[in-house]
């Protein structure tokens, strides 16, 4: 009997060691199976590639949908707010208006082309076909890959303010990692330019959603900085170029020892509501 | 003849990429939309099935797809999968396959999964702790995935008096 009760006893501290060991393996397994710079496989890719394509296909009438009804509601909200005050003389200054703004308009474009600087990039634009499925990721699906000559670690706009970079490809797909992220491993350098045009460095660190701002941290410098100052990626990093904008200072508090400021961010993206992203790939010819 | 449980977890998961894009709208201030359909469709099904071992190599296959298609993460979402099957089969053992009992089973489910999924995306330091956050998004997906079992719920039942099925669909 005390033979046996030995035996069990020797037997249990096996299972618990075994069970320890396989808890550790799986971790370990994890750790390196949750990474963005792991790369798809073969299986992999064409297994995502059908299933979101097949998603892409079965929503495009939802969509066209969606996009009609917006469209009828924002004309009607033009027609309420014209409908009572129309004469001929609102419908002249108004035309007058409008002409004056697209000579403006055009005049602005062509600053733009001489001192843009994204003419080092060509602008892949693309519809986003899901998003943040499982909410911790913080990542949305476009329907441009590989194909369309997007490559791992591009970086991805809306109307010039950054939103992210993309971490997964495949043939058809890419996947964008958002700046809005709590992931430790993504840290952005990023640059706050204030009035006197001087520069503070900081880091993005994570993202408030209660007030949905960008927090900024690492700031240890002792250049003033105002809110309504813009902040614009640095160009220190491999990845972020130079010059796209963030956001704009919202919030400027210490850290808890008092040493360091921590900047909340708001930027000009509503990122609960992305439909379209731009994509920008460098131009292999500019030096 | 495609089984029900299939057309079941297929359209769940495929609702789950579809309606992904609509998480900015509110349900109320604080809470978003935010579906786990596939995890309530595993837990819709299992009264439909006779036999207890094909249930869990379903919730394996169906966590792989979901791995691969959604969250690029080869295998967790399969091993937490398979977990989640072994708990409803657990909670089906000691409660009866009822509207409310299933409700419950739900939202157990829902916590379970979403509390092992940030455990181990914290410890592996993918993401920072910060319990608030937690509790807010476990509190949308709840209200959301309970829901959405209600009406799957309610169809079966109604699809069930219209076109009698087997009791293994």
């Amino acid at each position: 009997m005390k033979l046996n009760k030995k035996h069990n006893k020797i037997e249990f501290r096996y299972i618990l060691l075994l069970l320890i060991f396989s808890i550790v393996i799986i971790f370990t397994i994890f750790s390196f199976i949750i990474n963005d710079n792991r790369s798809l496989s073969i299986p992999e890719q064409g297994i995502k590639d059908l299933i979101v394509n097949t998603q892409n296909i079965l929503l495009k009438p939802f969509r066209y949908i969606a996009n009609e009804i917006k469209d009828y509601k924002h004309k009607q909200e033009i027609y309420k707010k014209y409908k009572n005050n129309y004469d001929n003389s609102l419908y002249d200054g108004l035309k007058k208006e409008n002409n004056e703004l697209i000579r403006e308009i055009n005049g602005l474009k062509n600053l733009l082309n001489i001192n843009n600087s994204y003419t080092e990039y060509d602008i892949v634009n693309a519809t986003v076909i899901n998003r943040n499925i499982g909410v911790w990721y913080n990542t949305l699906t476009i329907d441009k890959g590989s194909k369309d000559k997007l490559k791992k670690d591009m970086i991805a706009v809306i109307n010039q303010n950054l939103i992210g970079k993309i971490i997964k490809i495949t043939y058809t797909t890419s996947e964008i990692k958002l700046i809005t992220t709590n992931d430790l491993k993504s840290k952005i350098s990023v640059a706050v330019v204030n009035e006197n045009e001087e520069i503070t460095y900081g880091l993005i660190s994570g993202y408030n959603p209660k007030s949905k701002h960008i927090i900024i941290d690492s700031i240890i410098d002792d250049t003033t900085i105002n809110k309504g100052d813009n902040v614009i990626t640095s160009g220190l990093s491999d990845y972020y170029p130079k010059g796209i904008l963030v956001g704009q200072v919202a919030k400027i508090k210490s850290d808890e020892l008092g040493i360091a400021k921590i900047l909340e961010v708001k930027s000009n993206i509503d990122f609960n509501d992305i439909r379209f992203v731009s994509i920008l790939i460098r131009r292999e010819n500019h030096d | 003849m495609i089984k029900v449980r299939l057309i079941i977890l297929g359209l769940s998961f495929y609702l789950d990429g579809l309606l992904s894009i609509y998480q900015s709208y509110s349900l109320f201030s604080f809470l978003s939309f935010l579906p786990l359909f596939t995890i309530t469709s595993l837990v819709l099904i299992f009264p439909y099935f006779t036999k207890q071992k094909p249930y869990l190599k379903y919730c394996f296959i169906l966590g792989l797809f979901y791995d691969v298609a959604y969250t690029n993460t080869l295998l967790l979402n399969a091993v937490v999968f398979t977990l989640i099957g072994i708990l409803i089969k657990c909670l089906y053992f000691y409660l009866n396959n009822n509207f409310l009992n299933g409700i419950l089973i739900n939202i157990i489910t829902i916590i379970s999964y979403e509390t092992i999924l940030y455990l181990i995306l914290t410890i592996v330091q993918y993401l920072s702790f910060n319990l608030n956050t937690f509790i807010l998004m476990l509190i949308s997906f709840i209200i959301t995935n309970t829901i959405y079992y209600a009406i799957i719920y309610l169809t079966l039942i109604l699809l069930r008096r219209i076109l009698p099925f087997k009791s293994s669909i």
